[in-house]
Formats: structure tokens, sequence, C-alpha cells
């Protein structure tokens, strides 16, 4: 059975992350790129400039004024925002596909942006962090299952198969039809893109994990706000929901009242966030 | 797509039931400390507050009741307590209170039972909004972060932006530099060109002219000693061949130097007429010879001196007039200057040379001014000359200011003409500093022939002339003058105009036909001596405008009226041979 | 009879205030006015115009040097009549000019 590195170097031959992706992460991590490099190695790809302005201007930035142009995207919510929108955008092209059997990438999409949000509110409002990197993540976490679909399909349909009829948690059934799971094909494949280390990790440590983890670790987030967009039907793989570790579960008995609160607000930033779920055009 | 979540459909199977009961008991206990209080969620989870307190009291008909009609249930317990059981919807749990018979009276009760309820209810809510409040405050809080960090990378982008124009200006300035220091080394070699042309044109003016003046000088003496017909007659042709060599010499030695931006004009005051007429005099000779006329007309208003290069000038229209009379065969010269206008301190003069020659066919019209061509290859043969004349003259002009331009029609005549601006030399102006002489000839000295018939005439003026320093030699007629000039060298020459024999016009016209003739000119010591005309001055009792006019016609350079004064002529003496070797 | 108009003391700055040039000058004046008052004479009797007013403008310039205004005017007439082709008047002019001329000869 091949191991996650083959899987994703077979995987990087077919796809890769678009160039300007990467171009734009590691302008992102250099200290001596300004707004006007963004704006040219962007603007090499005239729809994905559309679509980052459209992103950008979206109520789910909230911005008051409307931005024009990339290096203004830049002064208003910076580098890093700016290389996740890009990430976002290239990779939303790799979720293409409908219900093929018991896997579909069009419906992993929607679990994908549905996480991120969730992770981003709790993120920002449960943690106070700053949540552009938790977003990422969000959007990121379970693309594993779509390398194993492209490279190792009939492995992986076997494994939901499983999965729907209980026969393992999702790992679990990865695990023992494909030899090799989601998370750390993800995290193979992210790190091959450079990707932030913290982002890394999260993709890692989504599923239950025998190190315990912080509840305010990112792949703490993340399993939360899976464990909750999986509650609201946005799963990634129809199957029984796999419950919370007691930690988790814990500080969400103690934070009852502000989940509450975030759960009420959840439809109202999901239709501001109508932009990122659009159909691929 | 959506799916309006709350908060029990999510996280139901991990919060027990009861947490809803717990935390509302919580609430409501303490603001009903004396009475027992019984709560029971919609699932049938149960709580009491007292739980040894039971009384007896039928629970399950009374909640049932109370859940039936949805309002406020009271009763009466055997014991004499009183019991409020009331469904509270928000929270889908029933509160079951029992009251001690004593506390206060049926309105007190149901107030207090009311109000406590209200106050828990808000009570409750007051939690979530402090959440809520958290909540908000977190997420303001991540906003200040990242809206410092925002600003701290604009500030770290604007240094970054700072920085790359300082180096943009350093690699600019470094590229002027270094441009700079390209430009002046090529000027450094430019001028090092130019003075290496320079150089040439002088040796090879040297060079070639040395040769050929030994060649004229020995071919000459050789044609004044004893020879036979036969070698007399080689003679003539070795030493017309020279002069025609040496003219062909000067004329390229001239191109070159003006093309190698070395000719200079001169600067000083001229007097435009004496220039004009000392031309028109040189073809007077020829031109009656030919039976063509040749005429001279000055627009009055132009002022008679100006400042410019009377040579040049003169070098120009003597070539296009040579040019007219060779083409010509009949019919008339006529050289024109004209005023055209005045712009500031400067008057714009128009000279035209115009004939009735052959004409110069259209499409040849360009041509001409190219160098060694003319307008078809016969001419050469037929008229001689090198072609180089007009070149030369286009030049000039050109340095002088001016554009030389032609209008021709083939077998009619051309006129060749340009235009000149000229500043005009005020009175107050000094005479024309002598040339760069080794030697600086002070104006009181010269060679001066007194050409008049009259003894007395001759005497006086003798007397005058050598009191004013000058050496003096007389002839008594146009004929013995022209011999006198032959063998002896004179400075300037005064002219009687009556005399018998040769009068004085008619021997100053044959002055400047024998200066237009380089062979000629080398037979007579004073016209030899130098390039310039030979100063001539009339000697003439009458003064009217006409007299004027004939002696210019003549070729004179001035004159003066009778009886001589002597300050007068001290004057003019100064002034024509200042600068003359 | 005419007058004839001498200025002596023009004649003598011409000279260069020297006594002796202009009494040199005036023995020129003599002989140079008598040869061209013979000429005057034959031109008459040879009705040449042109020489006769060619004498006579040899005569007027030299007097004319010398400051001798009488005769210049005389001179200037004859001059004038000759170059006009008219010898009418010159046999009396003649007269006064010999008069002059004797009298320039008296000078001292």
């Amino acid at each position: 059975m091949p191991t996650a590195k083959e899987i994703v170097g077979k995987f990087s031959e077919l796809k890769t992350l678009p160039h300007v992706a990467i171009k734009v992460g590691k302008l992102a991590n250099n200290e001596n790129s300004t707004m006007s490099d963004f704006e040219e190695i962007i603007k090499l790809d005239p729809v994905l400039v559309t679509r980052l302005l459209r992103l950008v201007n979206s109520p789910y930035f909230g911005l008051v004024q409307k931005i024009e142009s990339i290096s203004k995207a830049v002064v208003f919510t910076g580098m890093k925002q700016l290389r996740n929108l890009v990430a976002i955008e290239s990779l939303r092209g790799m979720f293409k596909g409908g219900v093929e059997g018991e896997f579909s990438p069009q419906k992993l999409w929607l679990h994908s942006a549905t996480v991120a949000i969730l992770a981003e509110m709790i993120a920002k409002r449960i943690f106070g962090q700053e949540a552009e990197d938790v977003f990422l993540a969000g959007i990121i976490h379970d693309i594993g299952l779509i390398v194993e679909f492209q490279i190792v399909g009939d492995q992986l349909r076997e494994a939901c198969l499983e999965f729907k009829n209980g026969k393992g948690t999702i790992i679990e059934c990865e695990q023992r039809c494909i030899g090799t799971d989601h998370s750390e094909v993800g995290y193979l494949l992210a790190k091959g893109w450079n990707l932030p280390d913290e982002v890394l990790k999260g993709i890692k440590t989504h599923h239950y994990t025998e190190k315990k983890k912080a509840v305010s670790s990112m792949g703490s987030i993340l399993q939360l706000a899976e464990f909750m967009a999986a509650k609201m039907n946005y799963w990634p793989v129809p199957g029984p929901i796999e419950p919370l570790p007691a930690d988790l579960a814990r500080h969400v008995k103690n934070m009852m009242a502000n989940y509450k609160i975030i759960i009420r607000d959840v439809p109202q930033e999901m239709e501001k966030a109508k932009e990122l779920y659009a159909a691929d055009e | 797509m959506t799916v309006d979540p709350t908060f029990d459909s999510i996280f139901d199977d991990l919060i027990d039931g009861d947490d809803s009961l717990y935390s509302f008991m919580e609430i409501i206990r303490p603001l009903m400390a004396d009475c027992s209080i019984f709560l029971q969620s919609d699932s049938g989870n149960e709580l009491l507050s007292e739980p040894s307190f039971v009384p007896p009291v039928d629970k399950d008909e009374l909640i049932a009741e109370a859940r039936r009609t949805d309002s406020l249930v009271s009763t009466v317990l055997t014991g004499g307590e009183f019991c409020y059981v009331m469904l509270i919807g928000k929270l889908n749990i029933v509160l079951l209170v029992v009251f001690s018979k004593d506390f206060a009276g049926e309105k007190g009760r149901t107030l207090f039972f009311r109000n406590t309820l209200s106050l828990a209810l808000i009570k409750q809510e007051h939690a979530a909004l402090v959440a809520d409040k958290e909540q908000a405050l977190k997420e303001i809080n991540v906003f200040k972060q990242q809206h410092g960090k925002l600003i701290e990378d604009n500030y770290r982008q604007y240094n970054l932006n700072q920085e790359r124009e300082k180096e943009y200006a350093r690699k600019l300035e470094s590229e002027i530099a270094k441009q700079t220091a390209e430009l002046r080394e090529a000027n450094v070699r430019l001028e090092e060109i130019s003075r290496l042309k320079s150089d040439f044109l002088a040796n090879m003016s040297h060079e070639l002219r040395t040769p050929m003046n030994a060649i004229i000088g020995f071919s000459e003496l050789l044609a004044e000693t004893k020879l036979d017909a036969e070698q007399a007659d080689y003679t003539r042709t070795i030493v017309s061949s020279a002069g025609s060599l040496l003219s062909l010499i000067n004329d390229i030695l001239d191109l070159a130097k003006i093309e190698a931006g070395k000719m200079e004009l001169e600067n000083v005051i001229c007097d435009l007429p004496e220039v004009v007429h000392n031309v028109t005099a040189m073809f007077k000779i020829p031109a009656r010879d030919k039976n063509v006329e040749i005429t001279c007309e000055i627009d009055d208003r132009i002022p008679r001196k100006i400042i410019g290069d009377g040579n040049r000038l003169r070098q120009v229209l003597i070539n296009l007039a040579g040019n007219s009379m060779k083409f010509t065969e009949k019919g008339r010269i006529d050289i024109k200057l004209d005023y055209e206008m005045r712009v500031g301190r400067q008057i714009m003069v128009r000279f035209s040379v115009q004939d009735t020659g052959i004409g110069i066919p259209a499409d040849r019209v360009e041509a001409i001014f190219d160098k060694f061509t003319q307008a078809d290859g016969s001419t050469t043969r037929k008229f001689g000359g090198t072609g180089l004349g007009l070149a030369i003259c286009q030049q000039l002009v050109g340095l002088m200011g001016g554009t030389l331009k032609v209008a021709s029609e083939y077998g009619k005549g051309s006129t060749f003409y340009f235009v000149l601006p000229f500043e005009e030399a005020s009175e107050t102006m000094a005479a024309p500093a002598p040339e760069q002489a080794p030697e600086h000839v002070p104006a009181e000295s010269g060679r001066i022939l007194l050409v008049d018939d009259n003894a007395v005439n001759q005497r006086l003026a003798s007397i005058i002339i050598a009191k004013l320093g000058y050496e003096v030699e007389v002839a008594g007629d146009g004929l013995e003058a022209l011999e006198l000039l032959k063998i002896h060298d004179f400075d300037l020459v005064l002219m009687d105009i009556q005399m018998p024999n040769m009068d004085g016009m008619t021997a100053t016209r044959k002055v400047r036909e024998i200066e237009a003739d380089p062979q000629l000119r080398r037979q007579y010591q004073s016209l030899n001596s130098s390039q310039d005309p030979l100063p001539v001055l009339g000697l003439t009792a009458h003064v009217r405008k006409e007299d004027e006019e004939a002696c210019y016609a003549a070729g004179m350079n001035g004159f003066l009226t009778k009886p001589i004064i002597k300050k007068k002529l001290a004057e003019i003496l100064a002034e024509k041979l200042a600068g003359r070797q | 009879m005419v007058d004839l108009g001498w200025d002596r003391s023009f004649a003598l700055e011409q000279s260069g205030d020297d006594e002796e040039i202009l009494e040199e000058l005036l023995d020129l004046f003599r002989d140079s006015s008598a040869s061209d008052l013979a000429k005057i004479k034959n031109g008459v009797a040879d009705r040449d115009s042109v020489a006769v007013a060619d004498a006579a403008h040899s005569i007027k310039g030299a007097a004319a040097s010398l400051g001798i205004e009488g005769i210049r005017r005389v001179a200037t007439d004859m001059e004038k009549n000759g170059r006009e082709g008219d010898l009418e008047k010159i046999p009396d002019l003649l007269v006064k000019l010999e008069a002059l001329l004797v009298e320039v000869a008296g000078i001292k």
C-alpha cells in the first residue's frame, strides 16, 4: 500500500498549487516585499484579480471602502490575508466534480467553507485570536481527501463505504483501506506548498489524536468546527459523526452561553460569506 | 442548503438535559428563599430545591394542567400551603412553587411569583448578554490587533519604498556621472580631431603653395629671359597653367577650411559701395570686350558702412559675376543691392547678380551647388572652371548668415541672390584695426602715387603729402601712372580725373582689370604685394552726386575735392592706408 | 576790371607756411598757366572746344589750389563754355584772364 509521501508525490505531478499562489506565499513571508510586488505577481492572472477583488469587497470582510486594486487590497487586509485568499481561490478549482459514489468533491468544498467560517468565529470570539490562518486551515483541512480521490480513488471509495456502515472513524477506515489517512496526506501536501506551520499542524491534528491538544490550538478549533458543521449537515463524507474529545466537550459546556451566541450568529455569517461558496465558474 | 441550527440541535448529546434545569435553579432559588421549588423540563427531568420536603400534592396533575392551560395554576394544599405552578415557555420548564400559609395575601403571593419569575428570566438573559458582550469585546480586540499589524506592515512597506527610491536615485546619479564622463572624453577626442584638422590644413596650405610659388615665380622669370617664339609659347602655357592650378588649390583649401569649420569671418567696418564698385570695375573691360553691359545699383536706404567681412563678400560677388561673365554672350549683368527690411539693429540687404546668359535647365539647378559639378558636362570643356566656385560661395554666404539661391530660365538667364543681415557701423566706431602684422604699420607712412597733369597741383600735393610723412611719386597721366605701378610698389594712388592721354577714370578701370587677372597682376609691383585692391582716390574739382558715383563706378575707393585740404587728405590717407602692409 | 581775389593766407597755408615754397608755387603757376593760355588761344583758332575746356580746367585747378579766386572763376566759365561747345564768349573771357595773369606775374 502506498505511503502518504508517494500519494502526495503522484498528486503533485498532476496538480500543483498555481505558481501565483506559491509566489504570493513567498512574498508574504518576505520582509522586503511591498504591495507593488504583490500587485505585479497577481495581475498576471486577471481572472484571479477579479475574483480576489470580489472576495475582498464582499460583506464578509466588512470593509467600508470599495477596493479596486490589489495594492489597495494589501493595504486594507494585509499580506497574510491576501495570501490566504489567493490560496483559497487557487484551491477552489480542485474541488470540482459531482457526486461520485460515496464521495463528492463539491460537497467537500461546501463543508470546508463552513468549517472555515465556524473555525474563524470560534478562534476570534472565544479565544481572541487573529484568525486568518485558521480560516485558511478550515478551507484546506480535508484536502487530503481530494488527493486520495485523485490518486487512490477506489480505495477511498471503499473506505467511505466502510465508514458509512459504521466500521470505525473515517481515519480508521482510511488507514485500513488506503494505508494512510487524509490528515497525513493533507499535511504533506500543504507542507510542499510552504503554507504556515500553524496551518500544517492544524491539518494534521484535526481528528482524534493520541496526544492531548490544547483547547485553543488550531487542531482543536478545527475539530470543534468540523463537529458543528457535520451536525449542520455539512459533512465531508456521510457517516456517523465523531464525538468530541472530553476536554473539548467540557470547554463547550463551560462556555455554553458563548457558544449559544455563536450558533445564533452562524446563519448571518454564512450569508455574508456567500461569495466564498459561489460555485466555480 | 441552509439549515438553521440551534444550540441544542448541535450540542444536545453533549449537554445533560439537567443542565438547563440546574442553571435555572441556580438563578431562581435565592430569589425564593422561603419557598420550596420544583422544576420539570419537557423531557421529564426533575429538580427539587429541598429534596426532603415533599408536600402532599399531586404534582403531575398540576403540572399537566399548567402545560395544558399555559397559565398560572394555583391551589391550596392540605396543610394550608399555597402552591403555584406555571410553564415557562421560553425554557420549556414548569415551575412549581410552594409558599407557607402565612406568606402574604393572595395578591401579594401572585405578584411575588410573577415578579420573581420575570427577574429570574432577566437574570438568565443577562448571562447571555454578558457572553455576547464578551464576544464583542474579544472581536474588537482582535480587530485592534489586526489593525495594529496592518499599520505596522504599511509602515514597513513605506520604509522599503523610501529605500528603493534612494537606491534608484543613487543609481541614476552614478549613471549620469558615468555618461557625463563619457561625453567629456568624447569631447576631448573631438577637440583633438579638430586640432589635427587645423594643423593639416595649415600644413597643406603651406606645402602646396610653396612649390606652386616657385613654379610660378621661376616661369615668370623664364618668360623675361631671351626666348625664341617656340620657347616663349611654351613658357606662356606653363605660366597660365600654373596660375590655374594655384587658383584651384586656393579654392580647394578654402572649401576645406570652411568644411572643417576653420573659416573665420572678419567683423570689421566695410564700405559696401566700395566693395561692389570694385567688383564691377574688375569686369568692366572684359564685359565691354564681349559686348555685355555690367552695372551695379545700390539702394539708397542701405547704409554706407556696415560691419562684416568685406573681403569674403567681394570674393562671393567676384565669383558670381565671374560666372555670369563666363556664361553670358550678350545682354547684361546687373549687380544689385536692395534694402529688404530692418530687424532690430540689423539691416537685411539683398544681393543679386542677374545675367541674360544661357541659363540653367530646371533639373540641374540643385546640382550646380554641388562640388565639382557644372550645369552639364559640356560646360567644363566650353567654359572652363573647376566647379568649386559655387560651392564655396554657398558656404561663405551661409557663414555670413544667408542662403545662396538661384532663379534661372534656360536660354533666358540666371539670377543668383542672397540676403544678409548687417549691423550699421556707427560714426563713433573706430576704423578697422590693422591686420595682424608682425610689425604694426603706422598709418602715417606709405608710398603714394600722385597722378595729375598740372605742375602746380603736382608740386602742391607733393608738398602736402610729404609733410604728412608719406613718400610720394608723380605721374602726369594715366599711362605714366600705369608704368610706375609696374615698377614701384605703391600703397595708394591719388588720381586726378581730368588728364590728357588717359584720364583718371580710365586708368582706374584699367587697374581694376589688371587686378582681376592673376597673371597680369603679377607684373605690377603695386598690385602684387597684397590680395586687396590698390586704394585709388579720385581728385575732382566737382562734388556732385554723379561725380561721386562715377568715381565709384570706375573702381575708385574714394575721392577728394580740389583744392586739396591738408586735414582732409591726412584723414583719408590714414583711413585707406590702415592695415595695408 | 576784375578783381584778382587772391587769398594769400590760404595760399601760404597750403604751402605749409613756407614763403619760399609759396614763391616756388607761384612761379610754377605762372609757367603752367602761360602754357595753358596758349592752348586756349590755339583751341579758339582751331575751333576745338574740348581743348579749350581742358586747358581752362587745368588753370582753374591750379588757381584754386593757390587761392586765386578771380582766375578760378574766369577759368570755370571758360571751361563750362568749352564743355558746351560754345566758343562765343571765350575771347571776352580770354581778355579777362590775360589781365589777371599779368597781375599774378607782378606778385612778389
